[in-house]
């Protein structure tokens, strides 16, 4: 007694694209999450696995990632080992566990975002679009603004793939995540980049996710050190500030006061280390 | 002390091995049976109400929907879930379906359906109207005066003359004492009085409960279950169901894991009605989420332990308080508690001794057995306390402990004292290697000798803590063997002993073969079937292969006897004695004189050619000890004090189990006890809302070690005799359990210098801790 | 609708509902070595190969594989002649109750495939999906490693 009547798979995108504009059908990319609990109203599911969307590669300064790449292609991608510190590879391998991670898609894991999604923290960070039907650019940034889901991705228009910017160079990256086991849903997450001359900063990018609903890019933070020398102080000083911005989100595992901290300290040590 | 044996000391493959992992294996529910039906259970979302209605007729109507069960309509009878030897030392407060519900997740009505789906549809339309009472969560409170009464109704009772006081929630009660504790106390030179406590948690066995209950052709019940006791499961059945034991069959096939949540007889009344109701096959089995809302945990305690001690080391007082949290049912209620006492205290030499233990009732999940039964919790409290004393006297934590541990030979009051709902049995120790294990450990872990952390910011630490338990429950428990024997020289050991995971199959088979002369292949081990094995109590108390064993044993001896008289009726061996012959490679031998007669032959003469008769025999075993396994746990430490996370690097646990039958096998016990209790301490643990609702019944949120959370983990077995028990063999199932949390607390205050004393260990309790040290 | 799917190398044509999980088809058609634990992709013990991935089959669509290459367990090794693995898993003791099993195995054989001759943290790595609660993990990452030198050899 299925509640889904229906299941297509799709072999081009406007053919997708009709079928989810009928309110009763619901895309599906890896399919983990709407496998475990279909909700009430949807009869008809519609997979992206015929759409050939699992293309990985490097073109001039981009790299472009299909949106129906698993986490684990991704993860095992020599493509992004190099690129931007090789964070996402770190991310990717994050991502559940390798049975899982089989099985997660990129578009899946950045249209319905949880708080502990993996790789929507590591993009904030990154210069870069989310590539939509009709070859639609997002900026992540911009993209990550609001849920996905209500913009729209997933109904009436499809993630194709993202495309990241490759930067030079591996210095100066950092990602953490922090969890009870390594099998776990992230409490907090952070990365950033940081370039420095004799101290001074030169270049600065923080993002953070797990303690937020959506990831966070902590811009005052960043605003507030380029050009300065970098101390523990100030940096305590900024983030304990910008902190009171970001809407903490409740999470039972742990209280918000103490998960603040270890993002704080977490950011302070991936920082200070580099000097 | 070692032994020479042929079968038993040597890591034989395990005998449904090559059936489990070519996927062969037959759990509960890789049977098809035409037109079964399937269970749902509606629980209650409230801890504590009243059933003021129940309207069933909507639901009743939906199609596909065969029966449905309340409280109105099955009978009440009051009995113990808890699968333990009759008459049970559990209350009988429990009834197959109540008017009372008395945490989330208590039944509430039953829909039997053509399918899941449908049943679930089906709950839905039950309109159920309560009466919400106020509900009381922790033991300290509920055992307060004006606490809400969570068990008001008359018929409930306790089998057995025990203290049992419901009406202020006080659902056992045991207070003992040797010597004089509190002149002892006072005039010691050390004092320290500490409270721990230890949490709740699940068995996570990767096969949730289930049930298959079908009719066969002659109308008589059979229950296909995921059971350690599948004996108690066939009494409890009948006595809720009221249907005679002679017309239910249990039958245990594989088992995927219990580790004490299957000591319980959890599903089996609701299928048993089920199938009355409809004479068809109904299943039932538990999804992840009711297994850890709705079945058992292990029971959340409060310890405190005082000791005194002399400047000298040596230790005058000890007493030990347990307040027990049982849940809404008191399901191992006492004898979990009295086991904190029985199986800790013991442990350290000393006259003066008191045990107080009160198990509470409250509006919480059910516990009930698991892996470690009580010892877990109380040897948490005890083993940092041991260290603190010792630390307060100036003593190294491992002299200290060296010092003043029971030994071979030695004695301690609390066994005679504290036993399993009753006075317990005297006993002196009988093998002990402890401090061998102690040696072993600290070679092992460089005890002493501080190691540099990886990262400035981490610090290192190392703890220790050592434990015993018990093999079997003395002169209550038996274990029974029923072995036959075939015209090709193999016999059929029929035992209702439960290998749930555990190798007990394996074990006793070669047990039965050293015996026989014969090797594990020649022996065809079964277990459990109430129609066809003979009775055991089941796998529970870690005494399969310390009881079960020896009652296989006397029952091969018997066997071998009844082999030697066919031999001696034969041509070859007519001159020679009985008290010659020997067996030996499937041989009957002599040796005197250098004949020999193959078993087959034996068989075949035994069988069709003079005085004919089945070789046979049945043999029971009671113990009348409970020898103790031995271990000491080592464990080193890192602790991150930038988020207070806790990792393991190295954890050693050296394990005197007697004569290990099947080394492999016995090693692999002492691996999975060890992990099972560093995820205990380290990560599990129930987050409940205000209002009692378990906030995370799932493996996503509810964390379990996985292969990339493991420390590097040594262990090893050493070597020791315990001359009662079959080939020397102790037990060692349990007993591993036990030492993480006490070893890593103690280790954490080695790196950090804060005691935790409540588990789990997690970031943010140790990382709080360490910062109030700063103030 | 109709379903084919490739299971242990033989085509099978199956009848199924649109909403059906993997899990639930191979289980009716006959492969009850993929087990259930937690239905949520959390415990492993429903794992299979798709198209040669370890995956859990439980948060997997039937329909989703149409024309999919699926093995289980029992395309391995038989009791008689059984994988280097599961001798493996037998001789170093990593199977106790075997319900994980199944699971693990088609982790670590996943695994080999793609690395005949990985290290200990990529064992740990592959199978961090599959619990065990009863062996502790030791005696199957030590079984892998040593199915996977006799494999070379």
């Amino acid at each position: 007694m299925s509640k889904i009547k229906k299941f297509y798979r799709p072999e081009n995108l406007d053919t997708a694209l009709e079928l989810l504009s009928d309110e009763k059908n619901m895309v599906i990319g890896g399919g983990t999450t709407v496998a475990m609990n279909v909700p009430g109203s949807i009869s008809g599911l519609v997979s992206l696995k015929k759409l050939q969307l699992s293309e990985m590669k490097v073109t001039g300064s981009k790299v472009e990632i299909g949106g129906g790449t698993t986490a684990q292609e991704l993860y095992k991608w020599e493509g992004i080992n190099n690129v931007w510190g090789g964070i996402l590879t770190s991310a990717c391998r994050n991502i559940g566990s390798t049975l899982t991670r089989n099985l997660v898609t990129v578009g899946g894991n950045i249209v319905s975002v949880f708080p502990w999604s993996d790789i929507p923290v590591v993009l904030m960070l990154l210069d870069g679009n989310v590539v939509s039907t009709g070859n639609n650019k997002v900026p992540f940034q911009k993209y990550f603004e609001k849920s996905p889901v209500s913009q729209g991705y997933g109904k009436d228009k499809i993630i194709t793939g993202i495309e990241i910017e490759k930067n030079t160079g591996n210095e100066g990256y950092f990602w953490e995540t922090f969890q009870k086991t390594k099998v776990d849903f992230a409490m907090t997450t952070i990365c950033g980049l940081i370039k420095t001359e004799n101290k001074i900063v030169k270049e600065l990018r923080l993002a953070i996710g797990a303690v937020s609903v959506l990831p966070v890019r902590l811009t005052g933070v960043e605003n507030a050190l380029i050009g300065k020398e970098l101390t523990e102080s100030a940096l305590r000083e900024a983030l304990k500030k910008e902190f009171e911005n970001v809407k903490i989100r409740d999470d039972f595992r742990v209280s918000k006061g103490y998960i603040c901290e270890v993002t704080e300290n977490l950011i302070v040590k991936n920082l200070m280390k580099g000097l | 002390m070692s032994k020479k044996f042929k079968v038993v000391k040597t890591s034989v493959e395990k005998v449904d091995g090559y059936s489990l992992v070519a996927g062969r294996g037959v759990f509960v529910d890789d049977i098809d049976l035409p037109g079964m039906l399937q269970i749902k259970m509606l629980t209650s979302p409230h801890a504590h109400a009243v059933i003021k209605s129940i309207n069933i007729k909507k639901a009743e109507a939906l199609e596909g929907v065969h029966t449905i069960m309340t409280h109105e309509n099955v009978p009440r009878i009051p009995h113990t879930t808890a699968g333990q030897g009759f008459p049970e030392p559990s209350p009988y407060d429990t009834y197959t379906f109540r008017r009372k519900v008395r945490f989330v997740g208590d039944r509430v009505a039953a829909v039997v359906a053509e399918t899941e789906e449908i049943a679930e549809e089906a709950m839905k339309l039950i309109e159920v109207e309560y009466d919400v009472l106020p509900a009381v969560f922790d033991p300290k409170d509920a055992i307060k005066e004006g606490a809400p009464i969570i068990h008001d109704e008359e018929d409930c009772y306790i089998p057995i003359p025990v203290a049992y006081e419901p009406e202020r929630n006080l659902c056992a009660h045991v207070d003992v004492e040797a010597g004089d504790f509190d002149k002892a106390y006072a005039e010691s030179d050390v004092q320290v009085d500490r409270e721990y406590y230890s949490h709740y948690a699940q068995h996570c066995p990767m096969e949730p409960h289930i049930c298959i209950g079908y009719p066969d052709e002659n109308d008589r019940l059979v229950l296909r279950v995921s059971t350690q006791v599948p004996f108690h499961s066939r009494r409890i059945t009948a006595q809720c169901t009221g249907i005679p034991i002679r017309k239910i069959r249990v039958i245990k096939p594989r088992i995927g894991g219990g580790f004490g949540t299957k000591q319980e007889v959890l599903l089996e009344d609701v299928v048993a009605f089920a199938v009355m109701r409809t004479g068809r096959p109904v299943r039932w089995a538990l999804t992840r989420k009711e297994e850890f809302i709705s079945s058992r945990t292990r029971h959340p305690q409060y310890v405190n332990i005082k000791i005194g001690a002399n400047k000298d080391g040596k230790i005058n007082a000890m007493e030990m308080k347990v307040l027990s949290n049982t849940g809404a049912y008191g399901s191992h209620a006492l004898t979990v508690m009295s086991n904190c006492g029985s199986k800790v205290l013991p442990l350290y030499r000393c006259k003066n001794i008191r045990f107080w233990g009160d198990t509470a009732y409250t509006n919480m999940p059910v516990a009930g057995a698991y892996r470690g039964y009580g010892a877990t919790q109380a040897a948490f409290a005890m083993e940092c306390v041991i260290s603190e004393v010792a630390q307060k006297i100036g003593m190294d934590t491992v002299e200290f402990r060296k010092m003043n541990h029971i030994k071979s030979g030695e004695g301690s009051p609390i066994f005679e004292k504290l036993g399993e709902g009753k006075e317990g049995v005297p006993q002196t120790i009988g093998s002990c290697g402890l401090a061998e294990c102690i040696e072993w450990g600290e070679k092992e872990i460089e005890w002493g000798k501080k190691n540099p952390p990886s990262e400035p910011h981490k610090r290192r630490g190392k703890g220790v803590a050592i434990l015993m338990q018990g093999s079997s429950v003395p002169e209550i428990d038996m274990g029974s063997a029923f072995i036959k024997m075939n015209e090709d020289g193999s016999f059929n050991l029929l035992m209702g002993a439960t290998d749930l995971g555990t190798g007990s199959d394996t074990v006793l088979s070669q047990i039965a073969a050293e015996v026989l002369g014969t090797t594990e292949k020649f022996i065809i081990p079964y277990s459990s079937d109430t129609d066809f094995t003979p009775f055991d109590v089941g796998a529970y108390a870690s005494s399969t292969t310390y009881l079960t064993g020896s009652a296989v044993l006397k029952t091969a001896e018997k066997v071998k006897e009844q082999i030697f008289g066919v031999a001696q009726n034969m041509g070859p061996f007519k001159d020679c004695s009985v008290d010659e012959m020997y067996l030996e490679d499937a041989q009957v031998k002599c040796k005197t004189c250098d004949k020999t007669i193959s078993f087959s032959d034996i068989c075949n003469f035994a069988m069709y050619a003079k005085d004919q008769f089945q070789i046979a025999a049945c043999e029971s075993h009671i113990t009348h000890k409970s020898p103790p396994p031995f271990t000491a746990h080592f464990v080193e430490v890192e602790v991150d004090t930038m988020t207070g996370k806790v990792d393991l690097l190295k954890y050693v646990a050296p394990v005197d189990c007697g004569t290990p039958i099947n080394p492999i096998l016995a090693d692999g016990q002492t691996q999975g006890a060890v992990v099972n209790g560093i995820s205990f301490a380290l990560t599990e643990e129930y987050f409940f809302n205000e209002k009692g609702v378990m906030l995370n019944p799932d493996f996503n949120n509810y964390k379990i070690l996985s292969t990339v959370d493991m420390p590097e983990l040594k262990t090893t077995l050493i070597d020791t005799y315990e001359e009662t028990g079959p080939f020397g063999a102790k037990s060692v199932s349990e007993i591993s359990i036990n030492g993480a949390l006490p070893a890593i607390a103690n280790a954490i205050y080695d790196a950090v210098g804060v005691r935790i004393n409540n588990g789990p260990f997690t970031p943010e309790k140790v990382y709080m801790a360490m910062k109030e040290l700063k103030k | 609708m109709e379903l084919k799917l490739n299971i242990n190398d033989k085509l099978h044509v199956l009848d199924i509902e649109p909403g059906d999980l993997l899990v639930d088809v191979l289980r009716k058609s006959g492969y009850k070595s993929v087990k259930i634990g937690c239905r949520e992709g959390t415990c492993g013990t429903c794992t299979i190969l798709l198209n040669g991935n370890a995956v859990n089959s439980c948060l997997v669509f039937a329909a989703d594989c149409e024309g999919a290459s699926i093995h289980s367990v029992e395309s391995l090794g038989t009791m008689a002649e059984p994988h280097p693995l599961q001798e493996a898993f037998v001789k170093h003791g990593a199977t106790q109750c075997g319900y994980c099993n199944p699971g693990s195995l088609l982790s670590a054989k996943a695994l080999l495939n793609e690395k005949p001759d990985p290290t200990e943290e990529e064992v740990k790595e592959a199978l961090d999906g599959n619990l065990c609660r009863c062996t502790g993990y030791v005696k199957r990452i030590e079984a892998i490693l040593a199915a996977s030198k006799k494999m070379r050899s």
